[in-house]
């Protein structure tokens, strides 16, 4: 499902163009370019919906907005690794597995 | 469903403000977006954007009050929070390369695994984030003739920055120089913003100034004013001279053109002159002048009656 700008905006109410429009400038959105504009895919609309969140209700500047952008930018970076990360453990046999998870055992201080 | 005022933490007797406040700070804590690993942040950031929904609306809030509706209010649209898609690929062109590719402290591995993915990058590689700086804003006191005539300054700012400022000739009060990259660090690799300095011009003992020209009295003998002649006059560019007309009377206005503001369209110095009695009373001007009036009676005061 796609949504285009005025589809956004309408949809969330208070958000006016010009500051959708600033965010994507900002590079904090990326929608997909087309001959009828932006379109905004599922997660777009997701990741809108959370900048919408931050800057309209919980009244953080943009400068501040940025910060906390980056920082869950990063934690789904670190998230998808260890979402990968635990796949490729799960998928060893048996013995490799426990072998890692032992050692995880140890690094972590044996509260694992 | 739980009371709205209950799950903000409030009375019924809370302010808009209050709510306001309570649902602000409960969001920070509770987004889930803020929170991606934990199920219970998303139920509970659920059921304050719920309680908020209803008592943000006087409406809502007074018929909730009332009991003429329950908590529930209005059934809320579902929504699917960013972090549904983030973290699971769905969003891979928001996460950060450098830190997808920067595990570097974790050996190798896990660069070389994300380097395949990179490809797949919407847009092409510009994932991260820029942002540009925001904007400095200061007021820096100028003397009159350091913005009549320009200046380079070197000034120290209160927060701590030092700027080279060049001041351009003829600048007005209140008028707003901008330093380009010279604000706040931009983010991401985002340029800097700019310092916006907002100009105060000190006035000055002598001149004042009026759009482009510049205005001054001038002081002159009783003499000068009868006989004229010629005096030195302070110009904004410095000393020039100045012929006073025979017969000049107070108020009388002399026009120095091209000695006023430089610029495009130069202005020009008025002095305006201001015949002056001698420091002191004397005895023989009185008698000459009191005797040569008594022969040419005349009333400057003619006009009105």
């Amino acid at each position: 499902m796609m949504f285009t700008e005025s589809e956004i905006v309408a949809r969330f109410g208070r958000l006016e163009t010009h500051v959708l429009q600033r965010w994507i400038a900002a590079g904090w959105l990326k929608p997909r370019e087309s001959s009828v504009g932006f379109l905004f895919d599922d997660a777009d609309v997701a990741r809108a919906h959370l900048i919408f969140d931050l800057s309209y209700d919980m009244e953080l500047r943009d400068e501040e907005l940025a910060i906390v952008l980056s920082l869950v930018d990063r934690l789904n970076g670190t998230r998808t690794m260890l979402r990968a990360l635990t796949a490729a453990v799960q998928s060893q046999p048996a013995e490799v597995r426990d072998a890692i998870l032992a050692e995880m055992r140890t690094l972590l201080g044996g509260e694992a | 469903m739980a009371d709205p005022y209950q799950t903000l933490g409030l009375t019924k007797t809370a302010t808009d403000e209050q709510i306001r406040k309570a649902y602000r700070k409960l969001a920070k804590e509770h987004h889930p977006d803020l929170n991606p690993g934990n199920k219970e942040a998303e139920e509970r950031f659920k059921d304050i954007s719920a309680a908020y929904t209803l008592l943000s609306d006087p409406e809502k809030r007074r018929a909730f009050d009332a009991g003429e509706i329950d908590a529930s209010g209005q059934p809320q649209a579902e929504r699917r929070f960013y972090r549904d898609y983030a973290g699971a690929g769905a969003a891979f062109r928001y996460e950060q390369p450098e830190d997808l590719g920067g595990f570097q402290d974790f050996g190798d591995i896990f660069a070389d695994l994300m380097r395949g993915k990179r490809g797949g990058t919407r847009g092409g590689a510009e994932t991260q984030f820029r942002m540009r700086g925001g904007d400095s804003h200061y007021s820096l006191p100028v003397e009159f003739l350091e913005a009549v005539n320009g200046a380079k300054k070197r000034v120290d700012m209160p927060d701590g920055k030092t700027l080279d400022i060049a001041i351009p000739a003829g600048v007005q009060e209140g008028q707003i120089l901008r330093l380009k990259g010279q604000g706040m660090a931009g983010l991401g690799g985002g340029p800097a913003g700019d310092a916006l300095i907002t100009v105060a011009v000190r006035p000055h003992p002598v001149f004042r100034r009026d759009g482009n020209d510049i205005k001054s009295v001038l002081p002159i003998t009783l003499n000068e004013a009868l006989a004229g002649g010629s005096v030195q006059v302070d110009t904004v560019t410095g000393p020039v001279s100045l012929k006073i007309p025979k017969h000049s009377n107070t108020g009388r206005i002399l026009r120095l053109r091209g000695k006023g503001v430089p610029g495009k369209v130069k202005g020009d110095h008025l002095v305006e002159l201001q015949v002056t009695m001698p420091p002191h009373p004397d005895e023989a001007l009185e008698k000459a002048v009191s005797e040569w009036e008594s022969q040419h009676p005349y009333n400057p005061r003619g006009g009105t009656r």
